[in-house]
């Protein structure tokens, strides 16, 4: 082994990640090279002060374990274990096997879709409409959710960081509530997912993202395939994607409300 | 090992609670320090870090079931973890990694910069706090890495995130944390060449 190959490999073999040869190899130049062994040093000083001090630490953890084991003794002395999600209708649950079949089909049919019409928002291409309507199948049913953010302040900090709009998006007055939101991988792009219920309703979901753009395109675009209906527009350099299982007239109304009152 | 999306069993008598309770406080808050202290280093500020501990273990409570007896507890737990901290904190804004290229090369500085004897002791709690002040990714795998060893095959089904990723990132954190640990130093110290 020479000084350039020891080079690239002297991480892994800080990190114990060579094999017994290389490592053999690796030994034998170091006990020859004082210039690698003097570089290896330098990170194994790094890392040991680091890994000494950072396990050395002493930290008070009594709180957060009286919280979590009183939360589990709860659970074990009560009926059901997962009171979590009791506030959601059973109907629901009954319906949650549909919207994975639907995904796969409004994902083939909205690419196909798109695939003709190209994109039109600045921030928003052709895939995402069809990510979108796979994603909210996907994470809208409340165990999809689980680990999401879903306090009302907490909502409001991930909002204002991810999609850099100022309130949480009120759909009551549509009858959804209990908004979850969580951060979701859609296509190439990071949307934010918010997901709101309503009873005995499939939910309905906000995908809100920042962009750079200056470019506004005000009118609503709608798309419907089978059981999605996704309407989008772009204001304020913010994407908003509506996904919902209600008419595209009703959908678009949400969504210019919405955009009215948050995207200035 | 990593299935999240068995659901816990809904159907158990009173005995069989007990006795996954007992095992669940057997093996995973034997973590807990554990965790906690990476929370403290990774989610803060941003996040509360009691807060992601403890949802972290709910959900693991949860999901138990599908945890693997005999497998890594310590990774499944961390990986929980990063998921709630993912859910948790908006990570939309786009994050910027320099490229390799871009690097300094801290060996072929102009001499008159600054002096640090790249050998010379360096104290815990500087390393610490530089650790600290490094980006949330670079310092989270380095805390997985360093602090936990777990391998890079562990770091990369805790983040989610291909191995290579893993080691590049790995590769700057070490870097951005030596620079880090060079200018403390100079401030420290105001030795100059
Ligand atoms: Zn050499
Ligand atoms: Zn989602």
């Amino acid at each position: 082994m020479n000084c350039g190959e020891t080079k690239d490999l002297i991480q892994l073999y800080l990190d114990n990640e060579l094999d017994a040869r290389s490592t053999l190899s690796m030994q034998q130049h170091l006990d020859s090279c004082s210039g690698c062994s003097r570089q290896l040093n330098i990170l194994l000083f790094q890392d040991q002060a680091l890994k000494q001090a950072a396990r050395g630490e002493i930290i008070d953890s009594s709180r957060v374990r009286a919280g979590i084991l009183s939360a589990i003794a709860q659970e074990t002395q009560a009926e059901t274990p997962h009171q979590t999600t009791n506030w959601l209708p059973t109907h629901w649950f009954k319906m949650a096997a549909w919207p994975r079949i639907a995904a796969a089909a409004a994902f083939v049919l909205i690419a196909a879709f798109l695939a003709l019409r190209g994109g039109w928002m600045p921030g928003v291409n052709e895939t995402v409409y069809a990510a979108v309507a796979a994603d909210h199948a996907a994470h809208c049913s409340a165990d999809a959710m689980m680990g999401a953010v879903n306090d009302p302040d907490e909502l409001r900090q991930l909002i204002r960081a991810s999609a850099k709009v100022d309130a949480l998006p009120d759909l009551s007055a549509f009858g959804y509530g209990n908004p979850q939101g969580r951060v979701c991988k859609v296509g190439d792009a990071e949307f934010l997912h918010l997901v709101y219920y309503r009873n005995s309703q499939p939910p309905l979901s906000l995908f809100l993202r920042h962009h750079g753009s200056t470019l506004i395109t005000e009118q609503l675009t709608a798309l419907h395939s089978g059981n999605f209906n996704v309407v989008s527009v772009s204001q304020g350099g913010v994407d908003l994607l509506v996904v919902s299982s209600l008419t595209e007239d009703q959908t678009s109304s949400i969504t210019r409300a919405l955009a009215s009152r948050l995207l200035q | 090992m990593f299935d999240l999306n068995k659901s816990g069993s809904s159907v158990m008598n009173k005995q069989e609670r007990l006795s996954r309770q007992q095992s669940f406080e057997r093996e995973a808050m034997l973590h807990l320090d554990a965790l906690l202290k990476a929370a403290n280093r990774i989610a803060r500020p941003r996040l509360d870090a009691e807060d992601v501990v403890q949802e972290t273990y709910l959900r693991a409570w949860k999901h138990f079931d599908s945890f693997e007896a005999g497998t890594n507890c310590r990774a499944w737990l961390f990986r929980i973890m990063f998921n709630v901290i993912k859910a948790r904190s908006g990570t939309l804004a786009k994050r910027i990694e320099t490229p390799i290229g871009e690097e300094i090369e801290l060996e072929n500085r102009p001499s008159n910069v600054l002096f640090f004897d790249p050998l010379k002791k360096i104290e815990g709690q500087e390393a610490l706090s530089a650790a600290t002040r490094l980006s949330p990714e670079h310092r989270e795998v380095l805390w997985l890495v360093v602090v936990e060893e777990f391998s890079y095959r562990e770091v990369a089904e805790i983040l989610e995130a291909p191995v290579g990723t893993v080691m590049s990132r790995l590769h700057r954190a070490r870097r951005e944390l030596r620079r880090l640990l060079i200018t403390d130093s100079k401030v420290v110290s105001g030795v100059r060449l």
